[in-house]
């Protein structure tokens, strides 16, 4: 079942704007997440999508079909709330029967699907406990099953993950995935942690301050970002920005900053003009730097902090006015004060509007 | 209809009931008793001239009503003060480590939900100059050499009722200001303590300004309601000696039921309702500002 | 044993603070004490603390040779209807309050609040006129009128509290799940707020059996009087004032609070707390 958003808005009673002019059409079967911080709309738009708010613009369709006046149980969605929102006076059992019931599923069958649902998620054991005697893993496990139960259109989860300690988070994320291939559905996730966003979904909308900045795959948005926000929001560490100029040499186009140059692909821009260029992390390496002579580096810089994961080192590095931060080996030998040479992956450049943030593609 | 609409008619419906039961039995009783206070009407036969506001000019001009104006300010004043320092006292010792503490809180607590009836008939048998304890326990350790008259005599009236009716309520001071207590973070206290301040300063420092606004509220309440006070006194004394401890709510009581004077005992609820209202409007002032604070 | 300062100071708190509690708690010793003993104990001076002989005599004569079965009957049925209306008008309504939208919603909020700080001498001429005139002078119906009037903002105020405090998503999950907004009231909110129901329920029981005021102006026949006004008018104006049977009474009166107030122990201090109560 795909999902179209068309021209969402949602304007609250004492006037703030969560959502403005959203667009987006939901694949069916895919794994689309809502990602970005908090307060940019992305709850919002999903609870208009679950019936919990009605939009004050725009049409919500499911496949061919209108749903905006519909109310949340009319319309065939599931939800995992961050919270769980598990009914505390009843047991495991009742609360995955609750859906079947106000479908009016007959007795038998509701408790041969509640047994089922259980042994999906390996939760036949707690069937008949209370949620508050449940660890957070359980009870989460519960909210899918409540989910799941009874083969919603589409799934909907607001943040189901952010209540977990790290450890069971990374085991959660791959179950999700792996259920999400299973049963196939619409599955709509929001979510202010990129990395879930990254590692779960089929394609990714990044939200800001109740607009839609981009929607895209993984890697679409992580390797072309289409602004400075999602640039800025997607990888950690985050991108490094550096406020500079393009200018038109008689080599090709270069991006200059202070302390910085390096030739860029300038088919995008046809004059000379102030810009900020990105470079990842993993795009700033650290040569030689010799004393007088620019070598291969694109700028010299000076060692400020030098963090050892263990995996590899993070860097910080002053490059002139700038601050940047490389991904380095982990057997680099630094320390701080010291004058290295900075070599930028021009290839890897991105660049974007200083004023817009808009990137400036071809 | 759409559902926006079709919500807010639920809505609507359920409070319905609450609504009519306002409108009908306090909100027409309240014009009516406005009314009533503009004609001379005798309570039984129903029946009576309109005077305009003769009722009011009257009032203003009797000794009676000034006295239980004066009586009323007394015996609010007195109380709250006494049920403020009572109440704050046992909910700070209520807070502490004190041995059986559910148990004690119960006993505190009780008087508060105690039949008033029953409490003015527990009273007047203590208080009894013949047979009740009090006096004979103040006799036999000779603090007094005769039988105290309680109630029989002013101001020992006044000032024995004003006691009992702390005895009764200060439990509602107690529950306000111990939940009150119980939200303050106990690192505040190990703070100060390694700052070097002893009790006395931990409690003006840290103890009461936490408190200023349950007090505040509780002032505002108790005032209200002990302003409108009639089962307690009116069991205990009828109102005397010789209207000592007539209260207005007494006086209206006394107006419009024994002397048969409807208009009149109107009048002087009315009265009593425009003196309230001053604080009705510090009360809603203080919601308001709570519900401000806690928007932001 | 050697004792320090800080145990010396923790026994001098408690033995105080415990004095204290029993001299306030003295007066509803007495009056067990005063129920219990012989007419001519009670009587005598000097007067026993503890009775030299227990007695039921006086809970018999109370019961047996007096109205007061008849008050107790009255008392009953006028505080069961009074809680049973209150609480079903009350519940919708703060279901209303908390969870719905409307026009005039806070209107409503603030006259709640107004009516709850009334005094009731204000209406007491008017009601009385509205009870006479519905036929009901004299009458239970016409007390558990008046009585659910006046416990009503106070069940609300308690109610509307409690929902309030409840997650809202809960609500939203159930709906979600298929529930209408009423279907997600009573299968999640009621149960869910079930302990504030009890207590409400027993707090306006508890109200409705200790008025006095408008048993005593509304009902004039003896017979239909409830247990605050016919056992002080009955037993209290007469001449010859017989201590023991009032205290019994008393002792019976309050016997159904104590219960009560057993129940609502717990939640005595965050219900009301929780409600009066902000920062």
């Amino acid at each position: 079942m795909n999902v179209t958003l068309s021209h969402i808005q949602k304007r609250f009673a004492d006037g703030t704007v969560a959502v403005h002019d959203f667009s987006l059409e939901v694949a069916a079967g895919e794994f689309l997440t809502f990602l970005g911080p908090s307060g940019c709309g992305k709850t919002t738009t999903l609870r208009m999508i679950a019936g919990l708010e009605l939009p004050t613009a725009g049409a919500i369709h499911f496949g061919s079909r209108r749903i905006d006046d519909l109310a949340p149980g009319d319309r065939n969605v599931a939800m995992v709330f961050q919270s769980y929102a598990l009914y505390p006076h009843m047991t495991v059992a009742e609360n995955l029967a609750y859906p079947l019931r106000k479908r009016g599923v007959p007795r038998d069958e509701r408790a041969a699907r509640v047994a089922a649902t259980a042994k999906l998620l390996q939760i036949e054991p707690l069937l008949q406990r209370r949620p508050k005697q449940l660890s957070g893993g359980q009870q989460q496990r519960v909210a899918l099953g409540r989910a799941i139960i009874r083969d919603p259109d589409v799934f909907l989860l607001d943040e189901p993950l952010s209540n977990l300690d790290a450890t069971l988070r990374a085991y959660m994320r791959a179950e999700l995935v792996q259920l999400h291939r299973r049963i196939g559905k619409t599955m709509i996730y929001v979510t202010h942690d990129q990395v879930e966003a990254m590692t779960m979904s089929t394609r990714i909308a990044v939200m800001h301050q109740g607009r839609l900045q981009q929607v895209g795959t993984p890697a679409d948005v992580y390797a072309r970002p289409a602004n400075r926000f999602v640039a800025s929001f997607v990888g950690t560490p985050a991108m490094n920005f550096v406020e500079g100029a393009l200018r038109l040499e008689p080599t090709g186009m270069q991006f200059v900053a202070d302390g910085l140059a390096v030739a860029v692909d300038g088919r995008a821009v046809d004059a000379n003009r102030p810009a900020l260029a990105g470079f990842r992390p993993e795009d700033v390496s650290i040569g030689p730097a010799g004393e007088g002579g620019a070598g291969p580096a694109h700028g010299i810089g000076q060692v400020l902090v030098v963090e050892p994961l263990g995996h590899e080192t993070l860097v910080v590095l002053e490059v002139g006015a700038n601050q940047l931060v490389a991904r380095c080996p982990s057997g680099i030998g630094l320390a701080a004060g010291e004058r290295v040479g900075v070599v930028l992956n021009a290839g890897r450049a991105h660049l974007f509007d200083n004023v817009s943030g808009e990137r400036l593609t071809v | 209809m759409s559902r926006t609409n079709r919500d807010a008619l639920t809505g609507a419906a359920l409070i319905a009931p609450t609504v009519l039961f306002f409108m009908l039995l306090l909100a027409y009783p309240l014009f009516q008793a406005f009314w009533i206070s503009l004609h001379d009407i005798n309570t039984l036969s129903l029946r009576g001239d309109y005077v305009g506001l003769a009722n009011y000019v009257r009032l203003l001009e009797s000794e009676q009503f000034w006295n239980a104006l004066y009586v009323s300010s007394v015996w609010t004043v007195s109380s709250v003060v006494l049920q403020l320092a009572l109440g704050v006292g046992i909910a700070l010792a209520l807070h502490g480590p004190l041995v059986g503490r559910s148990v004690a809180r119960g006993m505190v607590l009780f008087p508060y939900l105690l039949t008033t009836a029953v409490a003015v008939l527990i009273w007047r048998w203590l208080l009894n100059d013949l047979y009740g304890i009090i006096n004979y326990v103040l006799q036999e350790y000779e603090l007094v050499d005769r039988p105290v008259a309680w109630l029989g005599r002013m101001p020992n009236a006044l000032m024995t009722v004003v006691l009992i009716g702390t005895w009764k309520l200060f439990p509602f001071v107690v529950i306000a200001v111990l939940a009150r207590l119980q939200t303050i973070p106990l690192h505040l206290y190990e703070a100060a303590r390694i700052d070097g301040a002893n009790a006395l300063e931990r409690f003006w420092d840290i103890t009461l300004p936490q408190l200023k606004g349950v007090l505040a509220l509780v002032l505002v309440l108790r005032t209200i309601w002990d302003f409108k006070e009639f089962d307690l006194i009116y069991l205990m004394t009828g109102g005397g000696p010789r209207r000592g401890t007539e209260t207005l709510p007494l006086l209206v009581y006394q107006q419009s039921f024994p002397e048969l004077q409807a208009g009149r005992g109107a009048a002087v609820a009315v009265v009593m309702l425009l003196i309230m209202l001053v604080f009705f409007a510090v009360y809603f002032r203080m919601q308001a500002a709570d519900e401000e604070r806690d928007r932001r | 044993m050697r004792w320090s300062a800080r145990t010396a100071s923790l026994l001098a708190y408690n033995v105080g603070v415990w004095a204290v509690i029993l001299l306030l708690s003295f007066p509803l010793l007495w009056m067990v004490l005063t129920a219990f003993k012989p007419r001519t104990e009670a009587l005598s001076f000097p007067p026993s603390f503890l009775p030299r002989e227990w007695t039921l005599e006086h809970f018999r004569r109370v019961l047996n040779n007096t109205p007061f079965v008849a008050f107790f009957t009255n008392s009953v049925i006028v505080a069961v209807s009074t809680t049973a209306i209150v609480m079903l008008v009350a519940m919708f309504g703060a279901y209303s309050l908390a969870r719905f939208r409307y026009p005039g919603r806070r209107l409503v909020g603030r006259m709640i609040l107004f009516t709850y700080l009334l005094p009731s001498t204000v209406v007491l001429v008017p009601l009385y006129l509205i009870v006479v005139g519905l036929g009901l002078a004299n009458s239970l119906a016409g007390l558990v009128v008046v009585y659910s009037t006046f416990a009503l903002p106070f069940a609300l105020w308690l109610l509307h509290a409690f929902v309030a405090a409840m997650p809202v998503d809960i609500e939203e999950a159930a709906r979600v799940d298929g529930a209408s907004r009423m279907g997600a009231f009573f299968d999640v909110v009621v149960p869910q707020a079930l302990p504030g129901l009890i207590s409400t329920a027993l707090f306006t029981f508890i109200l409705s059996w200790n008025e006095y005021l408008f048993s005593l102006v509304f009902i004039n026949d003896t017979r239909s009087k409830t247990l605050p006004a016919g056992v002080t008018s009955l037993l209290l104006d007469s001449m010859n004032v017989e201590w023991n049977l009032l205290m019994a009474a008393s002792v019976l009166i309050t016997m159904p609070v104590l219960v009560f107030f057993a129940f609502l122990q717990k939640h005595l201090t965050r219900g009301f707390g929780a409600g009066a109560v902000k920062g």
